[in-house]
Parts: structure tokens; C-alpha cells; sequence
């Protein structure tokens, strides 16, 4: 009777864990959510009701065979048993070592080899006998035999499921669920405990209890069941929830989702523990990964570039201890080898035991923004000058490169600085109000110049142009310093100076007159030779015309013309000779360069002038004039003496006709009844001879005159004509024939009429002295004019004489040259500079045959060329 | 005077000065030809006519004293008065020397220039009835045979007949005869005036030793 109380209670438990198991099996049909945890809770319950059935078998054993195969086979639901708490642990507590509980899991399934193959099972070698011991009032059978050697596998497999456990608990307890780790913990270690403990002893016989672990495990499973049960009734009450708030969800998410793909936000979330990440897909693609790839840490750091790669990866690893908020920039590697800037904000979620468990948080694309940044950087540090960016109290929140140049300080030292320490200490107190007023004055961004002087990190000053602009934030104004340092340009124009001032000197120290004057004639410069000669000073010349200080109006009227002409002509003119009068009355010849100024837009507003004072070279000009008709007239004076036997005798002819005529009409005058006929042709006779000896004085009174060049146009072929009837008698006496061949219509030339006559007759003169040597019949002497192929009137005089050898037909022009016993020489010399006077030319050439060709050409008269 | 009136040729190459000379020496009765060069007077000058010659030393072509030595050359020359500018001694030497009659500085009085010419026509009419006579005597002596001017000859160097006529390998009568037909042809009365006219005519004999 006794013996049936535990059978009942085992049938009890046995029921109790079936129905649950039945429950648990029907509800994760029903459900089919966490099937890990319903499995192994029905695991855990149809193990429990295995073990239950064995355990009594054993008990009611009679033979040692019955107790050997229901011990034997007891072993497979304890197998079910620890399998299902280990997969409850992992899987629905999320607590454990993985490998411990494989390990586990593979000890107790390795026990089952020796157990279904060695002797009677793991625990016996052999059952000796059974023997009855009480229990609970009952008698039930208890085996005693041989203990089996690879019961320890068995027995090893419960220590380390036991420090599975702990281990699992002591997660979970540091997580944050402690009640379930006490519960557990508590629950299974001591279960766990007890059972091993007790299974030992009795194998070894020494204490005569029978294998209950059924019963010991009960409470376990139920905990579990009750557990899992719990968790489901709470699950569908959240379920509901859930599904209430799940549409809601689902419209916020959509939005959400929408707001963070348009924002271009990735939403991610990593499992700290777990090394889990989870990321949008929006946060998927920033970081170039496929939509629904796995992602963990290393996978995730692999994508990010590797200058930044460790930086990242100690900034977590610090979030990861420390928690809180953070915001990192970094730059992913895209697939395709492009850089992506990223900002992220990263929030810890911490456990109640003060571990991060998960970190969450958002990404951002900031490519464009970082690529701005650089764009600005590169601007700013590109920028030639220096730049500052102040905030309202004067700090210095950024500084470029240049910064150093002007001051010293690098824009490190500087960040955060008082802008004070870049001003001089004198200027500072006028410094500060002057920025507080212009920070003050919202009226809008204004840029400013400065000319100021800032103070450099080795104590100096430096001048300073200085640009400020307003830049309006959200914290107030902000300035931006633009800094010019302009030392080197303060250099440049003090040497500009120096150089005016050089360059002035230059002006000033030139004897020639150098001005500028504007389209009225003002003198816009003046050198000092120009202010000398008008009895004034540089200074006073500027904006003063010829006018105020030359009284002769001729001149300032002639001036002012050569002006308009070159300023509206816009060409260079050169004006050979013009006269000045200076303060004192005195008349200077000047050489003068004027030309055309051409200002910025291309206009000629005003003219340079440059003039040299030629006066002493026009005296000394005139001198030599005044030398060479002295000259040309002593030689004339000369030769007329040696012609005087010829010009008396051109003079003795009229004479001559003129007394004959005139004895012959009074003696037909005496005559009875004279002829007036012929009487009045005899008195006209004598008129004309006179004429004629009147013209013979009058060509001989000019030949003998002395005076100054004049140039009147003239005709040579009356010039030789003029010249040939002086020395006619000459030629007669000399025996020589003179034969003339002139150009018909010959241009009339420029000049004096008494010089040229003198050069023909010379000319002629030294023709026929050249042929004095030579048999009669061959004194011949030919005169041509005619225009020669450069439009020059050309006369020469050919002779039959001895000629002259190539090696003085330049010499016989010089002075003194002469190859006659009683000449000075200077006849050809004077004929030379008169025709040069004459802007002509004068050469000798030798003929082929016999005698010298002595030719002048002159220029046509320009008058005639129209 | 003479038959023939003189005529004064007039020869300067100055249209003015031939022309106020001509009229000059017309007025005072003068006939006169004038001509512009000395070649054109050369052309047209008749020896046989009488008269002077007025020339102006200096010209173009044929000069003065060029036109004198051509003259002097033709032999028998006009009587020549030179008029001349200026006096150059060594021409006034030469015309001189080429028997000028005078030599005129222009200008010239006209009572010279008439005296000149006036003198110049005389001597003109002299040489001229010289030559004549010359002309004569030489036209007698032309009438001699060879052998009665070898005879002439010895009876002008004073030979008697006797003489001659051993001389000439001859006798004394043939001389006599000669002589006789001499005198006749050479119409001179007495041997005294046949000796003169021979001088006159400038015959020589050569001197016999």
C-alpha cells in the first residue's frame, strides 16, 4: 500500500508536466513566435515526465536487470533535459557562453555512448543485487553494484552545465535582470548541486536515497514554464498594444523613414554585446553596403577610409566604455573608391548596471558640406593676405595661414585669443572702441579700410591695410579681418618717391626745355631750364600758358599752333628752328621735339615737349654765312680783276657804237638837207648800245657787291647766258669756242642769282685756263643744263684740256689747291660751299677722251611744282 | 686821184660796232663794204679793188692778225688799220710788224678813225700805181728771149759788150744786136733808165766770178 504514494505523486508530476507541455506545444503552434523557447520548454517538460517514468521504474525494479535498463535509459531524457535548459539560457535568456554550452550539450550527449554500449549502463559495471531501502514510509529498490568508470563524463558534464549557469546568471545579473538571474541562478545551481551530489552518494552507497531527479527538476521546469508563460501572457498583451500602436508606428515610421532618406539620414543601432549592427537602408547605402548585408563592427570599419579608420575605432571603444552622447566626422570608402564624408550622432543606451549595451544613432551624407568646407579652406588659405574671423568680444575663432606672415603667430597659437594681442599697446584703448562700435552698428556688413599698424609675436610693428566685414550670425556679429601686410608696399612707395625725386633732379639738371602742357597750353611740367628762361620757378609755371610770361605774341601764337597741330593731329612733329624771347628780351633759336601723350583711356590730352637751345650753333651758323659770302665774294672780286680786260672790252663795245653813232649823226646833221631817218635810227642805235653798257655795269656792280644770300627763284640758263656774254671777249682773246647745249625748259631753281653767276663763271673761267696748253682748234668748251634723273637742275662745263688724274678730282675742291702759278686755290672751294649753301652738290669728273667736267646740281624750286 | 674809187672794208664781228663804224666813215663820204668775220671778208675780197681795210683785232673764227698773215699771204695786201678794246703791246707789235697802217683803241675819235682811213687810202693808192709800174716792167722784161735776159743781166752788172760777148761765147755785134732789141722792148731811151727800171723790178743776175 505504502508503496504506492510516490508513484502517484511521480504520476501526478508526470500528468501535470505533460498537460503543460501539451499547453506550451499547442500555444507555439498557435503563435509561432520564439519556437527556441517553446521547443525546449516542451523539451524541458516531456524530459521531465521521461525521467519521472524511469526514475519509478527503477524504483519498483525487482531484478537488477530492470533497475540496469531503466537507469540505463533514464539518461536519454536527462540528455533532453540539459540540451533544453542549455538552448532556454541561450536562446530565451540571451546570457551564456555559447561553446560552454555546446560543450555541455556534448559531454552529456558523449556520456550516452558508454551508456548504451559498456556493461549495463554508466553508471554500473554491474549490478550486484538490489537491496529494499525506505522512502517516504515506502520500501523501494536501490541498486548496489560496481561503479562505472565513465560515469565521470556524466558527472563532468553537470559541473561544467553548472558553471554554464553561474556564468549565464552572472551576465544576466550584471545586465540588469536579477530577478531572473536570482531565480534561475539560484534555482538551477542548487537543483544542480543537489542532484549531482545526491546521484553520488548514492552510486557510491553511501547513502541509500533513490534517483528523484524528476522531482528535483519540477520546480525548475515549472519556473520555466511559468516563466515562458508569463512572457507570453505579457507578449499578447503587448501584441495588442502593439498592434494598436502599430499602425501609428508604421505611419511614424514611413514618415520618419521618408524624412531620413529625403534628409539623407541612415538610422543605425548596434548591439554592443552582440556585435550586431543594424542599420536603414538609407544607412546601408551611405556606407555602400547592400541592402539587408549583415553588418558588425569590423565589417562596418573595413568601409571607412584608413587615415581615419583608428581614430574611429578608439572613439568607440571609448563611447563604448564611458557611454554618452557623441558626434564624429569621418569618411567612408565607397565601392567604387569615392570618398564619402559622414557625420554621425551616436547615443549609448545604458544597462541599469551602468554597462553599454546598445549604441544608437544617425548617420549623415556631409560630403557636400566637408567638400564646402574645403572649397572655403582652400579660398581662405589661398587668399594672399591674412584673415580673421572675430566673434563679438574681439576672440579670435579662426585664423589662415597668411596670419603668420603678418604676425608671427601660427592660427594654432592664435584660436581663442583676444584679437588685443595683434595690437600695438598704444592704439589699443582707440582699438577696442573703434570695434565696438563697428560691432555694435547693426546697420548692416559694411567693409572698411584701414591703414593701421598691428604688432607681431617679436614685439615690432607691422603697417596693416586692414579690411573688416561684418558677417551676421546666430551668436551675434561676426568680423571677418582681412589683413594686408604693407610694409613692402610702404617700401615701394617711399622708393617710388625717392625715384620721382631722382627722376626730377634728372628733369632739372638737363640745360634742354623739357614741358608737358594740356590741350589749353597750361604747363602741366615744367623743368627748371624752362623756368629760367621765363625768370620763374617750376612750381609757378604749372598751370600758367607762354603767354603769361613771352611778350611776343608771334611766338606764343606759333607756339600754341604747333600745339593744336601735334594734339589733334596726334602725330610727333619736329620743328627744326622757332625763336624765343626770354623774360630779359633776349631771342633764343630752339630745336623742339613735341609729341603726343596718350593718357589711360587712349585719349592725346596732353604733349611732351622737349627743346634744345640752338642759339649759339644758329650764331655760329651765321657766322660761318656770313664767312662764306665774304669768302665768295672776295673770290668774285678776284676773278672779275682777272677778268678785267674782257669786261672792259664788253663794256668798250657799246662805247665804241654809241660815240661812232653818235659823230656820224652830226655829221649828217652838218650835211645840207640831212636824213632825220637815219639820224633817228642812229639815236636808237645809241639807246640800245647804252642799255647794254648799262647792263654790263649793273651785272659787274652786283658780282662786286657784298651781301648776304638771298634766295629768289631764278632761271640758270639766263644765269650762263649772263656769265657767257661777260667773258666772251676773254674766250675770243683766249682763242676758245664755247658752244651751249640748255634744256629748254629748265624748272627755275631757289637761289641767289649773284653766287650761282659767280659759280658758272668760274667755272667757265677755270675751262679755259685749263686749255691754254692745247692747239686752238681743240679749245672747246660745252655748257649744258639740264634735269637730272633725281629731278635736280644739273649744270656742268665740259673742257678739251689736260683733264684731271682720279686722285684729285676731290682735292681740286679743297681750299688752296690750285695747279696755277698766279690763283689763291679757292675759286672751286667757294663754288663748292655756295652750291652746298644751296643744298645742291658740286663734283668733277674726268672725260673719257680728253679733259675735266666740273657739274653742279641744285634743287628745283618747289614753287614752280605745282 | 684814181679811176677806181677806194673803198674802206669794214670787218667786225659786232653788229653794233660795224654798223657805227660804217655809218661813221659813209657820213664823212667814205664808201664802205662790211662784212662779220674775217673769213666772210676773205670770200668776197677782191684784191683789185682799192681801199683799206678797218679790222677788230679780237673775233670769234678768223682773229685779226689771223685775217693780216692771210692777206700778207695772198700777197699785195690792203692797208690795215686795227681797232682793238685794249691794247695788248704784243699784238700791237705783231700787226705792226705785219705792216699795219695804224693801230685804234676803241673807242675812237672820228676825226682819227677818218685820218687813219684817209692816210690808209693814200698809202693803198700808192702801193697800188707802184705795183702797176712794177707790173709794167716786169710785162716788158716777160717779152725778153732767154738770150737777151742773160744779156740784160750783163748789162746791168756794167759789163761791156765785149765782155758779155765772151762771156756769153758769142761776138761783139750779136750783143750789140741784143742790147738794141732790148732797149726797144723794155721802151726806155737811154741804158741808164733800163738799169733803174731793172732794179726796180728787183731782177738779179748772178755775179760771175
Amino acid at each position: 500500500m505504502v508503496q504506492i504514494l510516490f508513484p502517484v505523486i511521480l504520476s501526478m508530476l508526470v500528468g501535470a508536466c505533460l498537460t503543460l507541455a501539451l499547453v506550451h506545444f499547442f500555444v507555439w503552434l498557435k503563435v509561432g513566435r520564439e519556437p527556441g523557447t517553446l521547443l525546449f520548454s516542451l523539451g524541458a517538460s516531456i524530459a521531465l515526465v521521461g525521467m519521472a517514468y524511469y526514475e519509478l521504474s527503477m524504483m519498483l525494479a525487482t531484478t537488477p536487470e530492470q533497475y540496469g535498463t531503466a537507469l540505463r535509459w533514464l539518461h536519454l531524457p536527462v540528455w533532453l533535459l540539459v540540451v533544453a535548459l542549455v538552448g532556454f539560457v541561450l536562446s530565451h535568456l540571451r546570457a551564456g557562453r555559447r561553446w560552454l554550452g555546446w560543450t555541455v550539450c556534448g559531454l552529456r550527449t558523449a556520456s550516452l555512448l558508454p551508456n548504451f554500449t559498456t556493461g549495463v549502463n554508466i553508471n554500473y559495471l554491474e549490478i550486484t543485487h538490489l537491496r529494499s531501502v525506505p522512502f517516504l514510509g515506502d520500501s523501494v529498490s536501490m541498486a548496489e553494484g560496481i561503479a562505472n568508470p565513465w560515469m565521470f563524463l556524466s558527472q563532468l558534464s553537470l559541473v561544467l552545465l553548472l558553471l554554464f549557469i553561474s556564468d549565464a546568471m552572472i551576465t544576466m545579473w550584471r545586465r540588469g535582470d536579477r530577478h531572473l538571474a536570482l531565480m534561475f541562478g539560484a534555482g538551477f545551481v542548487s537543483l544542480v548541486l543537489v542532484a549531482t551530489v545526491q546521484a553520488a552518494l548514492t552510486i557510491f552507497g553511501l547513502i541509500s536515497w533513490p534517483v528523484v531527479f524528476s522531482v528535483l527538476f519540477s520546480p525548475l521546469v515549472a519556473a520555466m514554464s511559468y516563466e515562458v508563460s508569463l512572457s507570453l501572457a505579457q507578449s499578447e498583451g503587448l501584441v495588442r498594444q502593439l498592434h494598436a500602436r502599430e499602425d501609428e508606428l508604421s505611419r511614424t515610421e514611413q514618415r520618419l523613414q521618408l524624412a531620413t532618406e529625403g534628409a539623407g539620414v541612415g538610422v543605425w543601432e548596434w548591439n554592443v554585446e552582440s556585435d550586431e549592427m543594424w542599420l536603414s537602408e538609407q544607412g546601408l547605402s551611405l556606407i555602400g553596403s547592400a541592402p539587408g548585408e549583415q553588418i558588425n563592427l569590423a565589417r562596418f570599419l573595413s568601409a571607412v577610409h584608413p587615415d581615419d579608420r583608428e581614430t574611429l575605432r578608439e572613439a568607440i571603444e571609448r563611447s563604448r566604455k564611458e557611454g554618452g552622447r557623441h558626434e564624429r566626422e569621418y569618411r567612408i570608402i565607397l565601392p567604387g573608391g569615392r570618398v564619402r564624408w559622414i557625420a554621425t550622432r551616436s547615443q549609448a543606451e545604458i544597462s541599469p548596471s551602468g554597462k553599454v549595451m546598445r549604441m544608437r544613432g544617425i548617420g549623415l551624407d556631409i560630403t557636400e558640406r566637408k567638400l564646402a568646407e574645403n572649397r572655403f579652406q582652400r579660398v581662405v588659405e589661398s587668399a594672399p593676405y591674412g584673415m580673421l574671423i572675430l566673434d563679438a568680444k574681439g576672440g579670435i575663432t579662426f585664423a589662415n595661414r597668411q596670419i603668420e606672415a603678418c604676425f608671427g603667430f601660427s592660427p594654432q597659437e592664435l584660436a581663442g585669443r583676444s584679437v588685443e594681442i595683434l595690437i600695438p599697446e598704444r592704439i589699443r584703448a582707440a582699438h577696442a572702441g573703434n570695434v565696438d562700435q563697428y560691432i555694435g552698428d547693426d546697420s548692416g556688413p559694411k567693409p572698411m579700410n584701414r591703414d593701421v599698424f598691428g604688432l607681431r609675436k617679436d614685439g615690432t610693428d607691422v603697417p596693416l591695410q586692414v579690411d573688416l566685414c561684418k558677417i551676421p550670425g546666430p551668436d551675434g556679429n561676426l568680423v571677418l579681418v582681412t589683413v594686408i601686410d604693407v610694409s613692402e608696399r610702404r617700401q615701394l612707395e617711399g622708393q617710388q618717391l625717392r625715384e620721382r625725386a631722382f627722376l626730377r633732379q634728372i628733369i632739372d639738371i638737363n640745360p634742354c626745355l623739357i614741358f608737358v602742357k594740356d590741350l589749353e597750353g597750361r604747363f602741366a611740367l615744367a623743368n627748371q631750364a624752362v623756368a629760367t628762361l621765363y625768370g620763374t620757378t617750376p612750381r609757378e609755371l604749372i598751370g600758367k600758358t607762354d603767354a603769361d610770361f613771352n611778350r611776343n605774341v608771334d611766338e606764343v601764337e606759333f607756339f600754341r599752333r604747333m600745339d593744336c597741330e601735334v594734339l589733334s593731329t596726334r602725330q610727333e612733329r619736329f620743328i627744326a628752328e622757332e625763336q624765343i624771347t626770354d623774360t630779359e628780351g633776349r631771342r633764343h633759336w630752339l630745336q623742339t621735339i613735341k609729341r603726343p601723350i596718350e593718357d589711360r583711356n587712349g585719349k592725346t590730352s596732353q604733349l611732351l615737349g622737349v627743346s634744345t637751345d640752338i642759339t649759339a650753333r644758329k650764331e655760329r651758323e651765321l657766322q660761318i654765312e656770313r664767312q662764306r659770302n665774304e669768302l665768295a665774294h672776295l673770290s668774285r672780286v678776284t676773278m672779275l680783276s682777272e677778268l678785267s680786260g674782257s669786261l672792259a672790252h664788253e663794256l668798250n663795245q657799246p662805247l665804241t657804237a654809241i660815240l661812232s653813232n653818235a659823230q656820224a649823226a652830226l655829221r649828217f646833221l652838218a650835211q645840207d638837207n640831212p636824213d632825220i631817218g637815219e639820224v633817228s635810227e642812229i639815236l636808237r642805235d645809241i639807246v640800245d648800245d647804252d642799255r647794254r653798257a648799262g647792263g654790263v655795269i649793273q651785272s659787274l656792280r652786283l658780282l662786286l657787291k657784298k651781301g648776304e644770300m638771298l634766295q629768289v627763284p631764278l632761271d640758270l640758263n639766263e644765269a650762263v647766258r649772263v656769265v657767257l656774254k661777260l667773258v666772251r671777249s676773254d674766250l675770243l682773246n683766249a682763242e676758245v669756242s664755247i658752244s651751249t647745249v640748255l634744256a629748254p625748259d629748265l624748272p627755275r631753281i631757289s637761289g641767289d642769282q649773284v653766287q650761282l653767276q659767280q659759280v658758272v663763271l668760274n667755272l667757265v673761267v677755270n675751262a679755259c685756263e685749263a686749255m691754254s696748253g692745247e692747239a686752238a682748234v681743240d679749245r672747246q668748251i660745252i655748257v649744258t643744263t639740264k634735269v637730272s634723273v633725281d629731278g635736280q637742275v644739273q649744270t656742268c662745263v665740259a673742257d678739251q684740256g689736260r683733264g684731271i688724274v682720279p686722285e684729285e678730282l676731290e682735292r681740286v675742291f679743297d681750299p688752296f689747291f690750285t695747279t696755277k702759278a698766279e690763283g689763291l686755290g679757292l675759286g672751286l672751294a667757294v663754288c663748292r660751299r655756295i652750291v652746298e649753301a644751296h643744298d645742291g652738290r658740286m663734283w668733277a669728273t674726268s672725260n673719257a677722251g680728253r679733259g675735266a667736267c666740273f657739274c653742279f646740281s641744285v634743287p628745283a624750286y618747289s614753287g614752280d611744282a605745282i | 686821184m684814181n679811176s677806181q674809187t677806194s673803198t674802206v672794208f669794214v670787218v667786225d664781228d659786232e653788229l653794233s660796232v660795224r654798223k657805227a663804224t660804217s655809218r661813221l666813215l659813209q657820213a664823212a663820204g667814205l664808201a664802205v663794204s662790211a662784212f662779220a668775220s674775217g673769213q666772210e671778208f676773205l670770200d668776197h675780197y677782191n684784191p683789185n679793188s682799192p681801199g683799206c681795210l678797218l679790222l677788230d683785232l679780237s673775233m670769234p673764227g678768223l682773229s685779226g692778225l689771223e685775217l693780216q698773215k692771210a692777206l700778207i699771204a695772198r700777197g699785195d695786201p690792203p692797208p690795215i688799220i686795227f681797232l682793238t678794246g685794249h691794247a695788248d703791246v704784243s699784238e700791237t707789235v705783231q700787226a705792226m710788224k705785219g705792216g699795219a697802217v695804224e693801230f685804234l683803241t676803241k673807242p675812237v675819235e672820228d676825226t682819227i678813225l677818218i685820218d687813219a682811213v684817209m692816210s690808209a687810202i693814200a698809202r693803198d693808192h700808192i702801193q697800188r700805181s707802184a705795183r702797176c709800174r712794177l707790173a709794167e716792167i716786169h710785162k716788158r722784161l716777160a717779152t725778153l728771149t732767154p738770150r737777151e735776159f742773160q744779156v740784160l743781166g750783163h748789162v746791168v752788172a756794167g759789163k761791156l759788150n765785149k765782155q758779155t760777148a765772151a762771156e756769153l761765147g758769142t761776138v761783139e755785134k750779136t750783143i750789140k744786136v741784143h742790147r738794141a732789141r732790148i732797149i726797144e722792148k723794155m721802151q726806155v731811151r737811154s741804158l741808164a733808165e733800163l738799169v733803174l727800171l731793172a732794179a726796180q723790178a728787183g731782177v738779179s743776175f748772178p755775179t760771175q766770178k
